[in-house]
């Protein structure tokens, strides 16, 4: 008696399971109509957020059935990946490597255009900045930034290794999120952060430490956002694929000739005051730019990162990771 | 009502006077005088049974003896003296069951005495000596968990006489037990009465119960308590409750509650 | 007897072990077949495979996990027990600390992570603070219902032999009293103190002057990494330390409270 019982739970819940794999994958949706953007609260990405305000995504869009255009806001580029896994992202603004863990471990998606070189800042307390003048300063002490993978982390530690200095030995830099590693350089608890713009400038105006270096010294014209774009809109709707591209080119020049209303839109989305934006762009080494064949070797240097870390199992080569044909065919 | 200091060839001092006890329970603005003047007096090593019907104040009146409680007017006079709080040289045995179920047996029975300082190897000595008496040395490592409710209030009774306590009160101690445990207990508890010549205040709402084993039987009536008669029981220990003698009184008392209660 | 008891026990392992592997087994069947994407649903076998992998850091990480959780367990038993007993004895007390308690507790312990920072700075007495905000609670509670508990009849009883100032009651009677409810209380702490400690290991810590250990910690790396089987991996672990610590302490409960047990030895 027992036993039935536990067969007939065996074959009901395995017959769930099958029935649920089977409704979940549905490939290729009749009609696309609604689209949804991956973007994080940072200037890097700033021409998403202008595209949105002005509603270009939806109106250079619209002639393709699409009638709903929102974004979704993620802290940190890993998330912003699991959402895309989960197909919950059409394409998204992130940073190279979070792109790269992701594709590397099957991600259907390719990165079609560069965003943003550079625009990183290494902060340190008051007291230690004033007395920093070479990278040997910094032996000894305890720097935070993004987990080992990141872009951050990756570009930290090349620089100080072309210092001869041992990442792992000389000094000691720990792993966090932004918001945590903000609290804690505010809080006096650590030396110094290596966070993407607008932090530094933020920590700066707060007057709790000053921005030292910029990342575009410690590794010169390094890549940093780029857009990725699911394997599925990438198939099915590739005229779509070409009109983003021209949407996001049409924004990001947009920054350059009206830079005062691009500060204003992303102020209002990010959440922080136009002094901060103004003052991050005043103090940082980023530019903006699209051409993804002007990042590619830089993006596979940080896969070649991650593959020695042994963070991914194979390194990827360029095909495996761009799809440079959107932006060839509109240049 | 003798009086105290009566002088005769045996000196009879009464060991415990209950002068005008009277208690009264406020609660909110309400008023409920539950004692009303109560007079008692015991003699040393007297075995004194309280008898009431349910509802009547004997366990408060056992309770301000024992110091539980403060009596609203009048006075306790315990071999001449004023009474304190908690006197302790008083015992006490409660209806429920009140071994500490985190301790042994023997642990329970040494309570007492390990609050009175007394050294280790005396504490063993005592112990041993009342647990032989109330018949439980063999469950002395046991936990009362483990005990029967009889065997609970055994060594209740032991703990409860562990510390030569000059006046034992008792509250129904075996109200929770079946008729057969009853018997039983009853009739050791005389056998122990005779051996450690304790004074006895024994408190019960059964007639025959109290007839078995009190000298004096005092009988109080319902709220507001008064000591309507106390009766004297001269049957020689150890009773018998076939005896036509024995149920002579307990038709009289039995009668003389159907009037109380009517 | 014995024979009969230790069949009757091997049933129960029989079953309980039945239930494992049947979930372990429709797992696989599932990732195999029906999903097939390691990123969606990581495999039994991916997860093995990562085991052995990983098989020389996890002893570490979980040592280094239990360091952060008995440090703020520690900390919730010398706050935890003289407050709820404090609480349970005295009702000015209780009225006091009441609404301070009942406003603090809905917090959870992630909320609590900038605080953590500011306060303790990135040591691992900050870890041990989220912890401690998880474990505080159950160990209050229950020391003050073990305090409130305690049998006015037992109370009197020790007064009638003697026991009668404060300090002594509680130390005759309402101790001992409280014990098992302290004990259970001690044992659902350390229970939500070992969930806490993936909230605790999310941010920068001294982790002992090591760098990447502590299941929290690598848990969130890995995620960060997309290596869902390693993240699959140390889920697995927290659970199985969690049920091993649970089992354990309620094996101590048992030993400690034998005078609980009702064997009758029906005689006179």
């Amino acid at each position: 008696m027992e036993n039935n019982k536990i067969y007939i739970l065996f074959t009901a819940v395995v017959l769930i399971a099958v029935a649920s794999g089977c409704t979940s994958s549905q490939p290729g949706d009749a009609k696309l109509t609604a689209l949804t953007i991956g973007v994080q609260p940072s200037t890097h990405q700033v021409a998403e957020m202008i595209a949105m305000d002005k509603g270009w995504w939806k109106s250079d869009l619209s002639k393709y059935s699409i009638v709903k255009v929102e974004d979704k806001l993620f802290p940190s580029g890993p998330p912003e990946m699991q959402a895309m896994i989960g197909k919950e992202l059409d394409f998204a603004y992130v940073g190279a490597a979070p792109a790269i863990s992701a594709i590397s471990k099957g991600l259907d998606a390719k990165i079609i255009a560069a965003v943003q070189t550079n625009g990183s800042g290494l902060v340190l307390s008051n007291e230690l900045a004033q007395s920093y003048t070479k990278p040997e300063d910094l032996i000894g002490k305890k720097i935070a930034t993004f987990p080992p993978g990141s872009i951050q982390d990756s570009v930290l530690k090349h620089w100080l290794k072309q210092n001869s200095i041992d990442p792992d030995k000389d000094l000691r830099i720990v792993a966090m999120g932004p918001g945590d590693a903000i609290t804690a350089i505010e809080a006096g608890r650590i030396d110094g952060v290596f966070l993407p713009a607008p932090s530094p400038a933020k920590i700066e105006l707060d007057e709790k430490g000053k921005i030292v270096e910029l990342s575009g010294a410690m590794w010169p014209e390094h890549a940093c956002c780029v857009i990725v774009a699911s394997g599925d809109l990438i198939r099915e709707h590739p005229d779509m694929v070409k009109e983003i591209l021209r949407t996001h080119i049409k924004a990001t020049n947009y920054i350059y000739s009206n830079t005062d209303d691009a500060k204003k839109i992303c102020s209002e989305k990010i959440g922080l005051s136009e002094e901060v934006i103004q003052h991050s762009l005043d103090n940082w080494d980023g530019g903006w730019i699209v051409d993804p064949h002007s990042i590619a070797d830089s993006v596979l240097s940080f896969a070649q990162v991650q593959y020695d870390l042994g963070y991914i199992e194979t390194m990827p080569k360029q095909e495996d990771l761009f799809d440079m044909q959107f932006y060839d065919e509109i240049a | 009502m003798a009086k105290p200091y009566q002088y005769s060839t045996n000196m009879i001092m009464y060991q415990l006077e209950l002068k005008n006890i009277s208690k009264t329970y406020k609660r909110n603005s309400k008023k409920l005088l539950v004692l009303d003047n109560i007079n008692l007096n015991v003699k040393k090593s007297e075995f004194v049974c309280i008898l009431g019907p349910s509802g009547c104040g004997k366990t408060t009146l056992l309770r301000i003896i024992m110091g539980l409680e403060q009596f609203s007017s009048g006075s306790i006079n315990l071999d001449g003296k004023n009474i304190e709080e908690v006197e302790s040289r008083l015992g006490m045995v409660f209806q429920e069951f009140s071994l500490f179920p985190w301790r042994t047996i023997f642990e329970n029975v040494t309570f007492g005495l390990e609050m009175k300082g007394v050294k280790k190897q005396e504490q063993t000595k005592i112990a041993e000596k009342y647990l032989e008496l109330v018949d439980l040395s063999d469950f002395k490592d046991h936990y009362p968990s483990e005990l029967s409710g009889g065997m609970k209030q055994r060594v209740a009774v032991a703990r409860a006489l562990a510390v030569n306590p000059e006046l034992l009160l008792m509250d129904e101690p075996f109200g929770a037990l079946d008729a057969q445990t009853r018997n039983t207990l009853q009739t050791e508890l005389i056998k122990l009465w005779g051996k450690t010549e304790k004074t006895v205040i024994f408190i019960t709402h059964n007639i025959e119960e109290a007839i078995f084993l009190a000298q004096r039987i005092i009988i109080l009536s319902k709220i507001p308590s008064r000591v309507e008669r106390i009766i004297e029981n001269k049957l020689p220990y150890p009773r018998d409750k076939l005896s036509g003698d024995f149920n002579e009184i307990k038709l009289d008392i039995t009668r003389y509650f159907y009037k109380l209660t009517k | 007897m014995k024979n009969h008891m230790f069949k009757k026990r091997i049933e129960k392992y029989k079953i309980q072990a039945l239930s494992i592997f049947l979930f372990l087994f429709i797992w696989q069947l599932i990732a195999q077949y029906v999903i097939n994407d390691p990123l969606l649903l990581p495999s039994i076998a991916d997860i093995i495979r990562a085991f052995f992998k990983l098989s020389a850091n996890i002893p570490i990480d979980i040592g280094v996990s239990l360091l952060h959780l008995s440090t703020g367990l520690l900390f919730a038993l010398l706050v935890g027990i003289p407050l709820g007993a404090l609480m349970g004895w005295y009702k000015n007390a209780d009225r006091f600390f009441n609404p301070l308690i009942e406003m603090l507790r809905p917090i959870p312990p992630l909320a609590w992570i900038p605080f953590a920072i500011i306060w303790f700075g990135l040591s691992d007495y900050s870890a041990g603070f989220i912890i401690f905000i998880g474990a505080l609670f159950p160990i209050l509670t229950n020391t003050y219902t073990g305090f409130r508990n305690t049998s006015n009849l037992l109370v009197e009883a020790a007064k009638v032999l003697g026991c009668k100032k404060n300090k002594d009651l509680i130390r005759h009677v309402v101790l001992p009293s409280s014990f098992p409810y302290i004990l259970s209380g001690i044992r659902i702490s350390i229970g939500i103190g070992w969930m806490c400690v993936v909230a605790a290991e999310m941010f920068g810590l001294d982790n002992y002057g090591m760098d990447n250990v502590g299941v929290g910690n690598m848990l969130w790396q890995y995620y960060a990494l997309h290596m869902m089987d390693r993240v699959a991996l140390y889920m697995f672990i927290l659970a199985t330390i969690g049920i091993a610590i649970d089992r354990i302490l309620k094996y101590i409960e048992a030993r400690l409270l034998k005078w609980q047990s009702h064997t009758n030895i029906a005689q006179i």
